[in-house]
């Protein structure tokens, strides 16, 4: 029998997802600090209005939903799924007044893209946006890297038992330290120590390759943001292709790579322990994924003969397999380019790249090394057991943070996320082809939403159905949350609905 | 000896002729005298591969000189020549090209497009590359000629007061329930 929820579950939902929005009131801070600076005042009443919005809709469901009781498993997931929905719809207030959309749900779709750190924009005249728009953006990315939830966690609250359940609802599951909220610490201090020596380097670079001090200052922090988050967002159209620099790409790649590695390594190897790095499946299965990915891009690119030169192959191939394998989205090539100049087979390359993804517990997407992992060794464990006699208990062990041996329930679990990815890209092909973009340019972006990418080829457009928009935002939502929260928020419904 | 001139003017216009159909022949071909615009380079790029073209945009971002040379990115977009800003001449993504020229050929070249500013409009003229071989890859244009077509502008952002107004009432709304939801705490942690 299903129980329909009470009211104090609403209460508890509506409490603690106030105060998620107050975080996101917070963040934009910095965009307003940024229009001041500037001074873009438009913008910076824009800002005040996503502020105060933000401010008004999370004290008032704090009021009415006062309550001192703390969060259930339920609560957790729910109030992880249902703030990122409302997170979207609040955040998206600057955006929209900007003028650069062409509806309120074409903003909607931008901030979810920030959020989950896709990096597909549906902006209009990017190259004409404001300072304060563009940090907006950036810090989206940002932030949603290391998960809207970690930034009230961090901020917000005082230590309560169940905010593990919403940290855990927003698909981060290690603890890097005995207490959740020492771990969203610690995940910051982490990010922000990258943020100051890779913005850094990314500025003397800029400056170097001939942008004025101020602009390459801005450049090198947004640039940093979308590379370490994985989210793809950059300041231009051109993407990285703008500044026409082989020392820039090779430090965003760096970057992204280093951004799209798990949590609790990053933890691991600042603690000390270095050897984790190649010890650890997820290292180990990405660094194989990758070279299977590139070697079917690099086919495809010397069949057509896109590149006269090898060194320019690797140079274009590499940086937007890696960037579709760490599931970031950068670019040093146009859109159109993957459909007018590399063809279907290096297309399938990077959509596979994209489809398997970074880390776990990172700001990647995608079906997650540490899953492929699993399922490899799970294979491995069968075809010992195969060529084993019949007598002999064949044990598989792999090695994350600490040796665990695999067992069949967590075997059972990565298989039903990956199917559930597929299931969604799958999902967002479908519609796209549906729409009548030949099958590999619709699959291409749809994986690309699914797995928080943010590639495209060109099918991802301000003038795209609304359904297919609708369908994006879905499988970026689903994709970023891992699918268990937004089960939960629908059963949550379900609930309401049936429940007795 | 009179006809010695004449000799002399003929063979004179003769080399002029040859070398004019050498130089023709030796220089890549022209796609096309007219404007390209991105998009057709784009839908296009093995055609025009290799081929001398004529692009026109508006100069975006930044100059960025490496020594005797620079990078200038041209948007041949709507957005260049749009007077204000705002939802309602929106036309979609920016669309451009990334052109290399002599650092020289661009001094002319006063406002740079941003949020701020139209940027000057520039026709290039040169050959276009595909994936260029010296630039790892990128498509690009290698410009021969530059030439500023209009001059850009700085674009007036008016003070939008309505915003202002709208901003102001929810703060006073957001204080309204701060102080509420303060002494609601306050309530309940006395009772506790």
């Amino acid at each position: 029998m299903i129980l329909r929820p009470h009211l104090s579950d609403f209460k508890t939902i509506g409490f603690y997802s106030g105060k998620i929005i107050m975080g996101i009131g917070l963040l934009m801070f910095v965009p307003l600090a940024v229009a001041l600076i500037f001074k873009e005042w438009n913008p910076s009443f824009d800002f005040l209005i996503g502020i105060f919005s933000c401010f008004s809709v999370g004290l008032f469901l704090q009021i009415i939903c006062y309550t001192e009781k703390d969060l259930s498993w339920m609560h957790g997931m729910v109030v992880a799924s249902f703030s990122w929905l409302l997170a979207m719809i609040l955040g998206a207030i600057p955006h929209y007044l900007s003028g650069h959309f062409g509806s309120y749900l074409d903003s909607c779709f931008d901030l979810m893209s920030g959020y989950t750190t896709t990096g597909l924009y549906l902006l209009q005249d990017l190259d004409h946006i404001s300072h304060a728009l563009n940090m907006w953006r950036h810090l989206l990315t940002y932030a949603g890297g290391q998960g809207i939830i970690v930034i009230a966690l961090t901020f917000l609250f005082r230590g309560t038992a169940g905010a593990f359940k919403m940290y855990v609802g927003e698909a981060k599951e290690e603890r890097l330290l005995p207490n959740v909220i020492q771990t969203a610490r610690a995940i910051w201090l982490v990010s922000l120590s990258y943020l100051v020596v890779g913005s850094l380097a990314l500025w003397i670079i800029a400056v170097w390759e001939g942008m004025p001090v101020v602009r390459g200052l801005l450049h090198g922090i947004w640039v940093f943001m979308g590379a370490w988050s994985t989210g793809g967002f950059a300041p231009q159209s051109y993407n990285i292709g703008y500044y026409h620099s082989l020392p820039f790409e090779i430090v965003t790649m760096i970057i992204f790579i280093i951004g799209s590695f798990n949590f609790a390594l990053h933890w691991a190897v600042w603690t000390g322990d270095k050897r984790e790095i190649y010890r650890n499946i997820e290292v180990i299965s990405f660094f194989i994924t990758l070279m299977v990915t590139f070697s079917l891009a690099t086919v495809g690119l010397m069949k057509l003969g896109v590149y006269p030169h090898v060194i320019d192959i690797f140079r274009k191939g590499f940086y937007q397999v890696v960037s579709g394998h760490t599931t970031t989205g950068f670019m040093t090539i146009y859109s159109r380019e993957l459909v007018r100049q590399w063809g279907s087979l290096a297309m399938v390359g990077v959509t596979m790249a994209m489809a398997m993804g970074a880390s776990a517990c990172s700001t990647a997407g995608g079906f997650k090394g540490l899953r492929m992992g699993i399922i490899f060794k799970a294979l491995m464990q069968d075809i010992k057991r195969i060529i084993s006699p019949e007598s002999s208990v064949v044990v598989q062990k792999f090695h994350h943070i600490r040796d665990i041996v695999l067992e069949e329930r967590v075997v059972r679990a990565a298989l039903l996320i990956v199917l559930c990815y597929i299931g969604s890209y799958s999902l967002g092909t479908i519609i796209g082809t549906y729409y009548g973009h030949p099958f590999v340019q619709a699959m291409f972006d749809a994986v690309s939403a699914g797995s928080n990418t943010g590639l495209s080829c060109g099918v991802t457009s301000p003038t795209m159905p609304t359904l297919m928009k609708i369908v994006y935002i879905f499988e970026m939502w689903v994709g970023r949350l891992e699918f268990v929260s937004i089960f939960a928020l629908a059963g949550f419904i379900f609930a309401v609905v049936r429940g007795k | 000896m009179r006809n010695r001139p004449r000799v002399q003017k003929y063979l004179y216009s003769s080399f002029l002729t040859a070398l004019l159909c050498c130089l023709l022949c030796l220089s890549p071909a022209r796609a096309d005298a007219e404007v390209v615009s991105s998009t057709e380079l784009m839908e296009r790029c093995r055609f025009y591969d290799g081929k001398m073209v004529t692009y026109r945009g508006e100069v975006i971002g930044d100059v960025m000189i490496r020594g005797e040379h620079t990078w200038i990115n041209l948007n041949d977009d709507p957005y260049g020549t749009r007077r204000g800003r705002g939802s309602k001449g929106l036309a979609g993504y920016n669309r451009g090209q990334s052109i290399w020229c002599k650092a020289n050929d661009v001094k002319d070249i006063t406002y740079t497009g941003d949020y701020r500013h139209s940027g000057d409009i520039v026709e290039v003229t040169g050959i276009f590359n595909r994936a260029c071989p010296e630039h790892g890859g990128d498509m690009d244009i290698h410009a021969i000629k530059v030439d500023l077509i209009k001059s850009g502008h700085r674009v007036s952002h008016p003070f939008n007061i309505r915003r202002a107004l709208i901003a102001l009432v929810l703060l006073m709304i957001s204080g309204g329930l701060f102080t509420i939801n303060r002494l609601k705490v306050r309530k309940h942690e006395g009772r506790g």
